[in-house]
């Protein structure tokens, strides 16, 4: 076991920012804390769809004959169930059988490639899947046992049935792309779901919480949104349509009274652009997922004023959320937002060459604690690689190396700084991907940017910039002109793509893909403009 | 108003401990929105959004502090205090005396207007947050901070330590350093602040005690929490002159809800030895045992006199620390003999867990250590000779 050098003030100044830990039911299953819930809550809303409210009594009736339905199918404690369902009510139900059988839940798209399904469903052992839509996925995937959500024979019981899964067991995977081009399964256990939404310190997760459902399952930010609610007593409300309009979005958030919200840092600059109004209404606005705007959030900051935005941060691998930032008016002092302190029962470090980082000094971001996930399925190496145990001030850790990095403010903030895969070398100089977009989101006429590194005709490495502005005298030569007299000209980019919108994932996040693809891919240089 | 069969009657210009028609108006009232639910929320560990509707609506919530409006608040504590459950009249108390009372004493008519009506209605829960981990009795080592950040307000962080509503609350009225002071001298540079609970950076944790169970006693931590500068409370820096006051008011709160509880526990305690038989004869026909009660019903009776005269002073705005910390100590600590009484009588019944003797032993044990201990009042009383 490696050992973290360290002074004795920076070890202070970490146990103070990692001081966390709170009470939390980490020997409760979800199904266990669900139906705590449903006892205590019986008649509350625990799930809205459209104009249906469904109540706790009635949720844990459903998934307990469903969960019957489910066991007599083959579902075994231990067993991977993927699961493409169409957000409704039946979806969380699902969920919730899936936990009360003891099995693990594997949320899949099945517009995914082949190859990639495949991959995934044999990393899980994956036999079963489960799915209410039409498609054929028998023949697609013979290896698996397809259970049609409407078709199959829910128990007659109603009573709980016994627990088959503790708090150490898995309660679902997660797929994230890896590095080397095959997605990785992460594991995570009961007990984390547990950490994420009990004595939450990011926002407010009681009984009286309305959280909306607007996340994919596939996106892990679906498990604070789903289960933040329904281990609380809460209300989740599922998002009406597969995609999101803000007209929509705001008629959602006005009617059901949703307390707390979640959006990724592209649909939350999306809406700060197009109708802040949306979220008028919303007492707690989180956002994160990728590095934030700053001219968006001093925007917001100024629409919906300090102490309802909350600037979140967390890879997969540790449970959705690991850091909060509560967005005030010294919040972009230092150029860009904080991502903050630890949450709740989280403790993270900085390191570089094997030092704790003092402030001010640029590390790895490491994060510890129960939302661990216990590793990747199939792939022993990376999770060798990633989930590391350190001795950092005479206390072993067991750390998740994000791959990203950072530096703490005096104050125990935390700074964002980039992938550490985004610190990319061109012609020999190091680059900073996230630097460069600063600078490029710094412009007034900008509205939105994504920079990224892509290839140029003879096989070189070369910045390409991809924005949209607000300003229609603006060029991309104009823009390039700007950036030579802030940047040093390695870091302009080679290229500046004019885009009208800059697309999505799924997951809300930029789609690199399809930005390179559309633009660079074409190799036509009238969009530059 | 009420939809109890009637209305509480119109405040009398001499109001006094005497007020039969209102004291028959706050039974029913409390008969009918506390009484059926007690021990619910003594399961859940607190009151239900739907007691806190029903207190509001009954206008229960909305007594005075001062003046002759304040004799109907002794009243109601004492009635609130009769219904056996300290956990939930020490909710209710803090929900509607204890935190708002620095509203009410130090806000301004902005403030007053913008969060009176919501207490008075029950519609928003109030909290107060004093004690620390390291700071209870001797608040000198307070460390909850709260950095100025102009005409943006406020970052707190800190922890506070046995909030009362801590789990449901909205509001939570904060005892916060807000300028460096000297070791030792913590409430120099410290302020109050009307924190939203709701607010990012917020946590909870219960801290369920032995008894009180209602009362909702929770830890809360502030990471980061921004508070807009137009929640101080009173001045900045003062919170030492305001902590001073409004503690007086807690204990006198505090002395006539266990002046209410002593009432019940007596109450049972003579029901208990009228009825039950040994050796076939009822308990009571022991004169040792009736000379017990009889001391003890004593005590109650001045203790109860001497609540009123407390009050009294509070009505005409002369409380004093002295008077609120004899009425705390002294009724606190009879409703504690009184609660051992009941439990030993009852003989193993009373020892039963789940039995309302039990539930009084353990609910008087915190009478006796929560706003402001024993040892600490005896200290004031023999400070203020």
């Amino acid at each position: 076991m490696d050992e973290i050098r360290y002074t004795e003030e920076s070890l202070f100044l970490y146990r103070q920012i990692n001081s966390t830990s709170a009470p939390y039911p980490s020997q409760s299953s979800i199904k266990q804390l669900f139906e705590r819930c449903a006892e205590d809550f019986g008649d509350k809303v625990a799930v809205s769809y459209r104009d249906a409210k469904v109540s706790y009594r009635e949720l844990n009736r459903r998934a307990n004959k469903l969960a019957v339905g489910l066991r007599r199918a083959g579902v075994n404690p231990g067993s991977a169930v993927g699961i493409y369902m169409n957000r409704e009510i039946g979806l969380i139900v699902a969920l919730i059988a899936i936990a009360k059988c003891g099995a693990v839940y594997l949320p899949f798209d099945s517009s995914w490639p082949e190859e990639r399904l495949q991959g995934i469903f044999d990393d899980a052992e994956c036999e079963y899947l489960l799915v209410n839509g039409p498609e054929d996925l028998a023949s697609r995937f013979p290896r698996c046992q397809v259970i049609q959500f409407d078709q199959i024979t829910a128990g007659a019981a109603e009573a709980n049935p016994p627990n088959l899964a503790t708090a150490e067991e898995i309660a679902y995977i997660n797929f994230t792309s890896g590095t080397t081009g095959r997605p990785k399964g992460v594991a995570i256990q009961h007990r984390s779901i547990a950490r994420l939404v009990s004595s939450s310190s990011y926002a407010r997760l009681d009984d009286r919480v309305v959280l909306l459902n607007l996340s994919p399952l596939t996106f892990d930010a679906a498990t604070f949104e789903i289960w933040g609610a329904l281990l609380n007593g809460g209300t989740c409300v599922l998002y009406p349509s597969a995609a999101i309009r803000l007209s929509e979005l705001r008629q959602v958030l006005q009617e059901q009274g949703v307390t707390v919200l979640f959006l990724t840092t592209a649909l939350f600059n999306a809406i700060v652009d197009e109708a802040p109004e949306t979220l008028a209404s919303v007492p707690c606005i989180l956002t994160g997922g990728e590095r934030c705007s700053e001219s968006h959030v001093a925007r917001a900051l100024e629409y919906y004023g300090a102490g309802r935005m909350v600037h979140v941060y967390g890879p997969t691998e540790c449970t959705t959320f690991a850091t909060f930032h509560p967005v005030g008016p010294a919040s972009l002092t230092q150029g860009t937002l904080p991502i903050g302190r630890p949450i709740q029962n989280t403790r993270l470090y900085l390191v570089s060459d094997g030092s704790l980082c003092r402030p001010g000094e640029a590390g790895e971001i490491l994060i510890a604690g129960p939302g661990l996930s216990p590793g990747y399925l199939g792939s022993p190496q990376s999770s060798h690689e990633k989930f590391v145990d350190y001795d950092i001030g005479g206390v072993r850790e067991r750390v998740y190396r994000t791959g990203d990095y950072g530096y703490l403010l005096d104050n125990g903030d935390l700074m964002f700084q980039g992938r550490v895969d985004d610190q990319v070398k061109i012609s020999g100089f190091r680059i900073e991907l996230a630097e460069v977009s600063l600078a490029i989101d710094r412009h007034p006429g900008v509205r939105q940017s994504y920079v990224t590194v892509g290839e140029a005709a003879a096989g070189e490495r070369t910045l390409l910039a991809f924005v949209t502005f607000n300003d229609d005298e603006l060029t991309a030569k104009s823009l390039r002109d700007y950036l030579r007299l802030h940047l040093p000209g390695y870091m302009v980019p080679s290229r500046v793509y004019v885009c009208a919108r800059l697309p999505l994932q799924a997951n809300g996040k930029v789609d690199r893909e399809a930005l390179l693809s559309a633009y660079h891919g074409a190799g036509d240089a009238s969009m530059t403009r | 108003m009420s939809d109890i069969g009637f209305e509480p009657p119109a405040v009398a210009a001499d109001l006094a401990a005497d007020d039969n028609e209102f004291r028959e108006y706050v039974r029913h009232a409390l008969g009918k929105v506390v009484l059926p639910s007690a021990e619910t929320w003594e399961g859940h560990g607190r009151i239900e959004t739907e007691g806190w509707r029903g207190l509001g609506e009954l206008g229960l919530l909305a007594l005075g502090h001062t003046g002759d409006e304040f004799m109907r608040s002794a009243i109601f504590l004492e009635e609130l205090g009769r219904t056996g459950y300290a956990g939930v009249r020490a909710a209710i108390a803090v929900h509607a005396y204890m935190a708002p009372s620095y509203l009410e004493m130090f806000g301004t008519a902005e403030q007053k207007a913008e969060y009176l009506p919501d207490v008075r209605l029950g519609r928003r829960v109030w909290a107060l947050a004093i004690t620390e981990p390291d700071a209870g009795s001797d608040l000198r080592h307070l460390k909850t901070r709260a950095d100025d950040l102009g005409p943006a307000g406020y970052k707190v962080n800190g922890q506070k330590y046995y909030v009362a509503n801590g789990s449901q609350a909205d509001y939570v009225v904060t005892l916060v350093k807000t300028r460096p002071a000297p070791v030792g001298r913590a409430l120099t540079g410290a302020s109050i602040l009307l924190i939203d609970a709701g607010s990012p950076g917020v946590s909870r944790c219960s801290q369920p005690m032995m008894g009180w169970r209602s009362a909702d006693l929770c830890s809360l931590r502030f990471i980061d929490v921004l508070v807009p500068a137009n929640r101080l409370l009173g001045r900045l820096d003062r919170a030492l002159v305001q902590i001073v006051q409004a503690l007086d008011f807690e204990r006198l709160v505090a002395g006539l809800l266990a002046v209410g509880g002593i009432s019940y526990c007596l109450e049972l305690l003579h029901a208990f030895i009228r009825e039950h038989q040994v050796m076939d004869s009822p308990l009571d026909a022991n004169q040792a045992l009736r000379h017990q009660v009889a001391e003890l019903d004593c005590d109650f009776q001045l203790v109860r006199q001497y609540a009123y005269h407390a009050a009294r002073l509070q009505s005409r705005g002369r409380l004093d620390s002295r008077t609120a910390s004899i009425l705390k100590l002294k009724a606190t600590e009879l409703a504690v003999t009184a609660a051992q009484k009941c439990v030993q009588y009852h003989g193993a019944r009373g020892y039963l867990k789940g039995s309302a003797p039990a539930r009084l032993y353990c609910d008087a044990m915190g009478s006796t250590i929560a706003g402001g201990a024993s040892e600490l009042m005896r200290e004031m009383i023999y400070q203020a000779w």
